[in-house]
């Protein structure tokens, strides 16, 4: 899978090996999170901390050496985790248009309560990135990479509280955004 | 949809909102919004929604991935079928509505993917059986299961009918089903699933949930033995985790279910009680907080039977008004439903033992039905029975020759009894029928045999079963001339025939049989053996009258001190001689015996015992009985302290503890407290709706009247003596009776009735005249009583009499400081008084 131009991933890692790396981070990713994605745990949705933890220890032990260090993995992981999520709701909503021929039955089609919309999500997030390339990379990391507030201060060199707080303001642009936009 | 031609960057948003947000004041915040909405209206308002934002709830990760997960929805196929929506997750998999995309029938399905992660062709052949019997399985209670097969993604699926209704316990909840009304409804299911099981399939994952009720009120059990299906093809799985692959609720799961055990049709039962459980009362009697599945399965191995009443009477006001509410009913009203019958039935299907449940469903039913109809019901407190024949296992090389605790006979044996006096009847096993009485004899021999524990004096027997006694009668008759050879034989068969008539309640059958037995070992054996101080020590303890018992312990004690090796039985002897010698009075004895007991308790006996905690109890019962505060305090910091292993403690024996805690609180004259916790004994210790209440209840009832007298309390008072007035001790005149001859003699006092008064009181002295051998803190209390008697009835002479005795004693045990020295000091003013003033 080849990065496009306009792909702001691009922007966000500097090593040129990188698209070659980042490929092989995100199919590492795609293939455990299929497995969750369809098999639905029943306790809880899927938990991308320990995903990208385990994506990490698998290439580690397959190529040791051969990786970068954790903390650029972890950042590439939450890109890739990103991508994967966002492609997937782009397939199903594709998936939705060609079967929207099946009959609305007694209003019962329940559209899922307080989902957010991902693809949507995913745009608001570019926009945010483009300007305020830092909360941008915080949310990535914490939300989509599962990292914790410590290790998000750690890959990006900040301290634990402006992590928090950027979190606390990407998310409330974010969130009002996405009132906005799903209209 | 990201607007393009706002003029301000998200960077601006951010960084007003972040300025924003180090503003504390909420009103400075609000100018500094409204200056810039003057001139960019559009970035206030965009901060605005932000702040609001905010404050709600944040973006979370889950919702991300839930976002992700939850649009496998809608529109998609799933063989044949396409999804309409998601309908709920299970412990199983995720369930979707669905119907058929090629719309060749208007059927809706609901859909269960199964992770079957060994791949779809091992569920299409592993499980051939399984589905051929399920897919036979029609009946208008469950649900079908219409179709099965696979996914392009390789996942296999079961599409089955679609029901459109509520689960068992909202339905009930939201109509505000009376009991009555849930008990038809379970009785339908239990039909249903007895039908499931006649045709071999067992459901294992019962639960509300599953049991739906449709718009027109009946009941449709959905997943009937998807559970096995599942359970093959998820085991031995890696990533998922534990908790996801049972393929059962843990808490509707029955312990042999956690255990990993077999499992067959006594798990559905189980299943069944727990929900009937919740049916009742609103709660579910077991519930494990954490997932591990250790902390399950420690639960699934030590748990005992909830009574559905006695959690309803430990639920908070509301709560309990709640609940009663939901069930179109009062919770007193409801309270008083539940006890009784119906917690008896649910009592048999929680039984941790399967073999102990109901045997079949339709049995449930039956009784469920018979309760309904207002009939008897099969169904015993399995309660005793169980928790005694745990304790014969796990004290089996404690015990040779033994007494069984009465209920385990009155539950086991003569339920046991009674199946084969039915199987006889019914002429079914030819065998049986003749060589009955030998059946019967190795039934007995065998529970003899098997060795039983403590038949505590504590006795607390029910009416006599009518079947049974024709039995055991039967049994005693041929006794002398059919069976048995030698002495020690028949010995030992009088022996357990006295313990069968001792569990049905038929005492002075049982006694008889006691006696005959210690006189044949006595003969056949010698003195010098520990058989024959067995015999005596159980011919004592059924013996009428104190002195009696006292006489026969006394006799086995002294043969098993001259033995070279005293039996097991010696300890047990020692600490019941220890009572009845408290009993009647004679405490120099009654402690040495204690201490000697304790010496060899603290020598042979691990911690925990339960005779350990008899002895500490004793002890306490003791100190309270020569009214030594002091004792007290030391005996109940000794069971309060952490490393006082009270662990086998029983139900009776907790709730004891605070009866006498309530005992000693009377002695220091902290009334309000001993209401209090006399109140909370009885309620702890009712056990079953007889008239007679039992030999605990009537003791520690006898003093929470005489509390309650004294503070005044008239009118409950006089509540709670009511059953009293039906004791057997009263009849009886047994040492037992003085409580509550003297309670009712109190009762009758505070009537102003004199002459009912005096004539219980002087009752009460006449037994203590006879059983007391040296005069104690009973005997004080009690004279005092007669003496408050006499004075009413204006004869100030002998009161005074009486009185001046009773305070010489009481200050020579409780100490001049008591209040009940004090008190007796003002009556004996008060009588002196009046004698000045009569002419």
């Amino acid at each position: 899978m080849k990065t496009n131009p306009s792909d702001p991933t691009r922007h966000a890692l500097e090593d040129p090996a990188t698209d070659e790396v980042f490929t092989r981070v995100y199919d590492e990713l795609k293939q455990l999170a299929r497995g969750y994605l369809r098999r639905e745990r029943p306790d809880h949705t899927l938990q991308p901390t320990a995903l990208v933890h385990e994506a990490y220890l698998r290439m580690s032990r397959l190529e040791p050496g051969r990786w970068p260090n954790r903390k650029a993995f972890l950042a590439m992981a939450a890109r890739a985790m990103r991508r994967i999520l966002v492609d997937h709701a782009r397939r199903r909503q594709a998936g939705k248009r060609a079967a929207q021929t099946v009959t609305l039955d007694e209003g019962k089609l329940a559209t899922s309560e307080a989902t957010v919309d991902l693809i949507a999500l995913d745009r608001a997030l570019d926009t945010l990135s483009r300007s305020k390339s830092q909360h941008g990379k915080t949310v990535e990391l914490h939300l989509f990479g599962g990292l914790s507030v410590r290790e998000t201060a750690e890959v990006l060199k900040v301290t634990e509280r402006t992590v928090y707080r950027q979190l606390r303001s990407a998310r409330a642009w974010l969130q009002s955004e996405l009132r906005v936009g799903s209209g | 949809m990201s607007n393009t031609d706002r003029e301000f960057s998200p960077g601006d948003a951010i960084a007003l909102f972040e300025e924003l947000l180090e503003i504390q004041n909420l009103d400075q915040r609000e100018e500094k919004l409204d200056t810039i909405e003057q001139h960019d209206p559009e970035l206030a308002a965009k901060v605005r929604t932000m702040i609001v934002a905010d404050q709600g709830e944040a973006l979370e990760r889950r919702h991300l991935f839930e976002a992700a997960d939850e649009s496998l929805d809608e529109g998609f196929r799933i063989g044949p079928y396409r999804v309409v929506r998601r309908l709920g997750r299970g412990g199983m998999g995720v369930v979707y509505l669905a119907e058929r995309a090629d719309e060749a029938f208007e059927k809706r399905v609901a859909i269960k993917l199964v992770r079957t992660l060994g791949g779809a062709e091992d569920f299409e052949g592993r499980f051939a059986l399984e589905r051929r019997l399920l897919a036979r399985l029609e009946h208008p209670g469950i649900t079908r299961i219409l179709d099965a097969g696979t996914t392009q993604d390789g996942d296999a699926f079961l599409a089955m009918e679609f029901v459109d209704g509520e689960p068992l316990d909202e339905y009930s909840d939201r109509h505000k089903l009376s009991v009555a009304e849930r008990l038809v409804l379970m009785c339908e299911v239990c039909k249903v699933a007895h039908h499931a099981h006649r045709n071999l399939v067992v459901h294992r994952d019962l639960k509300p949930s599953n049991i739906m009720v449709t718009a027109d009120g009946r009941t449709k059990l959905l997943d009937f033995g998807i559970a096995k299906l599942i359970e093959g093809g998820v085991a031995g799985q890696e990533t998922l985790t534990v908790a996801g692959a049972q393929p059962f609720t843990p808490d509707y799961a029955s312990p042999e279910q956690i255990l990993g055990e077999p499992v067959s049709t006594a798990t559905d039962v189980y299943s069944l009680g727990v929900v009937l459980f919740e049916l009742l009362t609103g709660e579910r009697p077991f519930h494990v907080k954490t997932q591990s599945p250790r902390d399950l399965v420690r639960s699934a191995e030590t748990r005992r039977t909830e009574l559905p009443s006695r959690r309803l009477s430990t639920l908070g006001w509301e709560t309990a008004q709640c609940r009663a509410e939901l069930r179109a009913t009062q919770p007193r009203a409801l309270e008083r439903t539940l006890k009784g019958d119906l917690d008896r039935i649910v009592a048999k299907a929680l039984d941790p033992d399967p073999e102990l449940r109901y045997a079949s469903m339709d049995r449930m039913a039956e009784d469920l039905e018979s309760f309904l109809k207002g009939l008897p019901i099969r169904a015993r407190l399995p309660t005793w029975q169980y928790r005694t024949r745990k304790f014969i296992s796990r004290h089996r090389v404690l015990v040779g020759v033994g007494v069984v605790v009465s209920l385990l006979i009155f539950g086991g044996f003569g339920t046991a009894l009674w199946q084969w006096q039915e199987a006889v009847a019914a002429g079914k096993n030819a065998k049986l029928a003749a060589s009955r009485m030998k059946n019967t004899n190795r039934f007995l021999v065998s529970l003899f045999e098997a060795g039983n524990p403590r038949w505590y004096v504590d006795r607390e027997h029910k009416g006599p079963d009518t079947r049974i006694r024709d039995v055991l009668d039967e049994a005693s008759r041929r006794l002398d001339s059919d069976l048995a050879t030698g002495p020690v034989e028949r010995a030992d068969l009088h022996h357990v025939l006295g313990d069968a008539f001792l569990a049905a309640g038929l005492v002075d059958r049982a006694t008889s049989h006691f006696d005959r037995s210690s006189e044949l070992r006595l003969a056949a054996l010698g003195e010098l053996h520990e058989d024959t101080a067995r015999a005596f020590y159980y011919a004592a303890v059924v013996s009428p009258t104190l002195r009696e018992q006292i006489s026969k312990l006394r006799y086995s004690v002294e043969i098993e001190e001259r033995l070279d090796r005293p039996s097991t039985n010696y300890p047990y002897a020692l600490v019941d001689g220890a009572w009845r010698l408290m009993l009647s009075g004679q405490t120099e004895q009654a402690q040495l015996w204690l201490d000697r007991a304790r010496a060899i308790v603290e020598r042979d006996f691990p911690a925990g015992h339960a005779l350990r905690n008899l002895l500490v109890l004793r002890d306490l019962e003791m100190a309270i009985f020569m009214g030594d505060l002091d004792r007290v305090e030391r005996a109940m910091d000794l069971i309060e302290s952490p490393d006082a292993s009270f662990s086998e403690i029983s139900e009776a024996q907790k709730a004891a503890l605070d009866g006498y805690r309530g005992r000693a609180a009377l002695l220091r004259g902290q009334i309000d407290d001993a209401t209090r916790l006399l109140r909370s004994v009885l309620r702890r210790s009712r056990v079953g709706a007889d008239d007679k209440p039992s030999f605990g209840e009537q003791l520690w009832s006898a003093r929470l009247v005489q509390a309650l007298l004294l503070s005044g309390e008239v009118e409950e008072a006089k509540q709670e003596a009511e059953p009293l007035r039906l004791s057997n001790f009263l009849e009886d005149g047994s040492y037992f009776a003085v409580p509550t001859l003297t309670a009712l003699a109190s009762l009758d006092l505070a009537h102003g009735d004199s002459l009912g008064c005096e004539d219980f009181a002087r009752r009460a002295m006449a037994v203590l005249r006879r059983e007391v051998v040296v005069p104690n803190l009973t005997v004080a209390q009690t004279q005092t009583v007669l003496g408050e008697c006499l004075l009413a009835a204006g004869d100030h002479k002998e009161a005074a009499k009486v009185l001046t005795e009773s305070h010489r004693r009481l200050r020579e045990i409780l100490g001049p400081e008591s209040w009940e020295v004090r008190r007796v000091e003002r009556l004996i003013t008060q009588a002196g008084e009046s004698q000045s003033a009569a002419p």
